[in-house]
């Protein structure tokens, strides 16, 4: 058996104790009247001993029944119940995993571990604990508090801004309609109906890197930001690897502001850029490697008519290496059908005759390849006799009924086939051709499986060409999920087959949760003590009793005074 | 609504209907209008009786003479002035309130204009806490008796023997009725107590924490009054009462309570089949 009160706030009502004081004084100020008896009344008169205040209000009957009736109503409206069987609290807590929560993790702590002592004292609950991730762990399950802390102080949110609405419809799912679902976060957000909020953040200043790049050429820039509305003053520093650590370098940044750093990359190729700390550490880091991409041999299969529009496109692409060794190179550039170079990747136009006396134009045909281009100055003459169409092209470029370029994904990667002749009009002159012709390129690229140095945001997509098991810094990785950049900045390497193929480096680059001016604090958890109220058994002992008891009181109080008065 | 009457008018009204006990008394003293104790030479026959040397011949009567045989003497009633000593308690006490102070000065007017109406040898007298001051009845005037202070000491005014001893006093002091009563007694033509009372003494309106200021002295007595203090109180002020009224009945003095607010014809009324007040012939 436990007593509780079901409405806490029912004891503002004791306010009213020094108020029924304060009137009482307030009116037996002592009134003065003559007299010709006070022989009489000496005798009969009781002598002060303890003060004229407090005599007045220990024998004042009127006041006692007062100060009752105020009791009395402050215990009713309080609404003491005595629970006669505790209930049941099925909860799930849902931490948001945003990497900005790293800047609350003690304040979750200490927000969660009183909210949930205060459930515990009321029913028996059973917790769990997710986190906002996607496919994440259960951190803990049960209904032990302290085993719950210990879970959250091992918990270690690193994701980017996202969308934890999945994880809450399924966090409301597994509670049904008797449990309950509380989302931990630091800033405000729509969330699923049926999901209360603990918000523990509290309006921080902070900086950090927001961006970075590195020329092949070997220059670096950083973005560093200042996320406050006030001046503020931080340090950076250069971290070489082998070298002696430099000492930090001073940096007021006006609010708001935003400053480019810019420098060389060391010989090594690695560079580290770290600020003082502050109530972010995750954008604190920035690393960065000198990139090396990936160099595609480019050979031309072109005869003389034809050879010198191709060779212009050759030259005009970035990170090529020109060979005239069709067989060794990654794509070739060529005005004949691919029936020769079967399987090899690349751009081939059709040289033959066209059976068109004049140009014409060209719409494209809804394909990434060609999306947000403008054909519209494309004029283009059909050869007369067009590639032969396999059945798993896919059309680029239509000219009428016909169609002009299409996309076809041999074995060793994809090609793309123009029905026209290269120094047709001026086919490759137009940008959109150039473009189809670039992202066909990196396509390529993307295909070619070549060691490769890059950076990278954290958390972000990578796409690589091999079948083989990967292995990232020593972790193997699921080839079934997308492969990511890590969620914390800093260098990493992924391998194949025990060989490298691509080492990176990874920043911090997600200003929105290095925002933290918004973080609020807030517990819209409040209503789950009268809900477990409500469903559990219980008693009240006050309510009408005590209600009437009150009524009596000041019945009687009033009435009392009233013949004071008289 | 009529205003109501001054004390002057009122004890004017009074003395209209009411008149001092004075009838039924041997009273002795200068000539006046009331029959004397001894005889004397009104035209009221009072009795025969045998002729004594020295007597006045005028007086012989003839017919009774010749009918006994002896010489008779026609003895006629001695016709004398009564006199009244008034003593007027001039404490505070009587001016409690409005009510209470128009009864005091409404009663010491009537008795003065009894005492006028029915040739009465009046003596004044106020007494105070500075002592007993005469004032002479063609100087009186209610309007200008002063009520302050304490009183009541009587010893130094200079009562007249064979006097009606008339006192106006709320009798609102401590001590033994008796040892104050006896020696306004001596040597008395009687004596009669008219004693105002206000319902604010009997039933006061006290409640709670009270500053009672005495309205005879200085100085405020702050007293927390609840009901058992009322109580108490009551049964004070009721075992006064009762004590000064059996030390009068024991003493054979009238004690004439009025209440002050209320005429006092109906109290003087009921008063006049004890003999404590006579009516107006």
């Amino acid at each position: 058996m436990q007593m509780i009160l079901g409405n806490p706030w029912g004891l503002l009502a004791l306010a009213g104790l020094p108020a029924v004081l304060a009137i009482h004084m307030l009116q037996r100020k002592p009134r003065r009247q003559r007299s010709s008896t006070l022989f009489l009344l000496a005798a009969a008169a009781p002598k002060n001993s303890g003060g004229p205040t407090l005599d007045r209000l220990r024998r004042s009957l009127s006041l006692w029944l007062n100060l009752l009736a105020v009791l009395l109503l402050s215990a009713v409206l309080a609404q003491p119940r005595i629970l006669t069987e505790r209930p049941v609290l099925r909860g799930i807590l849902v931490l948001d995993s945003s990497v900005s929560m790293q800047a609350s993790r003690q304040e979750v702590r200490k927000a969660l571990e009183k909210r949930l002592a205060g459930l515990s004292e009321i029913a028996d609950c059973e917790w769990s604990l997710l986190e906002s991730a996607p496919e994440a762990p259960v951190l803990y399950g049960g209904g032990r508090l302290e085993s719950l802390l210990l879970a959250i102080d091992k918990w270690s949110p690193v994701l980017p801004e996202h969308d934890p609405a999945a994880a809450l419809r399924s966090a409301l799912a597994a509670a049904g309609k008797d449990g309950c679902v509380i989302f931990v976060s630091d800033h405000k957000r729509s969330l699923p109906a049926g999901t209360r909020e603990i918000l523990v953040g509290s309006p921080l200043a902070n900086a950090g890197f927001c961006g970075a790049g590195v020329d092949v050429d070997g220059r670096w820039q950083a973005l560093l930001r200042n996320y406050s509305d006030a001046a503020l003053t931080t340090a950076w520093r250069r971290e070489i690897p082998g070298e002696p650590e430099a000492a930090f370098t001073q940096i007021i940044l006006a609010h708001n502001e935003t400053r480019r750093l810019e420098g060389e990359m060391p010989k090594g190729g690695r560079l580290v850029l770290r600020l003082d700390k502050d109530a972010l550490e995750a954008d604190n880091l920035l690393p960065l490697l000198t990139p090396k991409p990936k160099i595609l041999k480019v050979a031309l299969d072109a005869d003389k008519a034809n050879l010198e529009p191709l060779t212009r496109l050759r030259d005009s692409l970035p990170l090529i290496q020109a060979t005239d060794d069709a067989a060794a190179a990654d794509l070739v550039l060529s005005c004949r059908a691919p029936d020769l170079l079967r399987e090899k990747p690349g751009l081939y136009f059709n040289a033959a005759a066209s059976a068109d006396s004049k140009s014409r134009e060209v719409s494209d045909a809804l394909h990434p390849m060609t999306a947000n281009l403008d054909w519209r100055p494309v004029r283009v003459k059909l050869a007369a006799l067009p590639f032969k169409p396999e059945s798993q092209d896919q059309p680029l470029l239509w000219s009428g009924e016909k169609c002009a370029a299409s996309l076809r994904y041999s074995r060793q990667g994809p090609q793309i086939l123009i029905d026209a002749a290269p120094a047709a009009g001026r086919l490759l002159e137009t940008p959109a051709c150039l473009v189809l012709a670039g992202r066909l390129v990196e396509e390529i690229r993307r295909r070619r499986a070549l060691p490769e140095t890059a950076n990278f945001d954290c958390h972000q997509k990578i796409s690589l060409p091999y079948h083989g098991a990967l292995v990232m810094d020593g972790k193997a990785l699921n080839a079934e999920r997308t492969l990511r950049a890590p969620l914390l900045p800093g260098f990493f390497s992924i391998t194949c087959d025990q060989q490298e193929v691509l080492t990176g480096a990874a920043a911090f680059a997600d200003a929105r949760e290095s925002d933290l001016r918004h973080n609020v604090s807030l517990d819209g958890s409040r209503d789950l003590e009268s809900r477990l109220i409500q469903r559990s058994r219980q008693e009240e002992p006050l309510h009408l009793p005590g209600l009437l008891l009150a009524l009596l009181c000041f019945v009687l109080g009033w009435a009392v005074k009233s013949r004071e008065v008289q | 609504m009529p205003s109501s009457p001054s004390a002057a008018e009122a004890g004017q009204l009074l003395a209209a209907r009411f008149r001092l006990p004075l009838a039924g008394r041997s009273w002795r003293g200068q000539a006046g209008g009331w029959r004397g104790a001894a005889a004397g030479s009104s035209i009221e026959f009072r009795e025969h009786r045998n002729y004594q040397a020295g007597d006045d011949l005028r007086h012989l009567d003839w017919s009774a003479t010749a009918r006994t045989g002896q010489p008779m003497l026609r003895v006629y009633r001695e016709e004398v002035r009564p006199s009244v000593d008034l003593l007027i308690d001039g404490s505070g006490s009587l001016a409690l309130d409005d009510d209470k102070e128009h009864l005091s000065r409404t009663l010491a007017e009537w008795v003065w204009q009894a005492s006028r109406a029915d040739g009465v040898s009046l003596m004044i007298w106020r007494l105070s806490e500075r002592g007993c001051h005469l004032i002479p009845p063609e100087a009186f005037s209610s309007r200008e008796l002063k009520f302050s202070g304490r009183a009541l000491d009587y010893q130094a005014a200079t009562l007249r023997s064979g006097a009606m001893r008339v006192v106006i006093s709320d009798l609102l002091f401590p001590g033994e009725p008796r040892a104050w009563l006896s020696p306004l007694l001596q040597s008395a033509g009687g004596c009669l107590l008219l004693c105002p009372w206000s319902p604010a003494e009997a039933e006061p309106d006290w409640s709670g924490n009270m500053d009672l200021e005495d309205c005879e002295a200085p100085g405020t007595a702050r007293v927390l009054v609840d009901e058992r203090v009322m109580s108490d109180y009551r049964a004070a002020y009721l075992r006064h009462v009762a004590l000064w009224q059996e030390s009068c009945t024991s003493l054979g003095i009238n004690l004439l309570r009025l209440r002050a607010g209320e005429d006092p014809a109906t109290s003087f009324s009921a008063a006049i089949h004890q003999g404590a007040i006579a009516p107006c012939k």
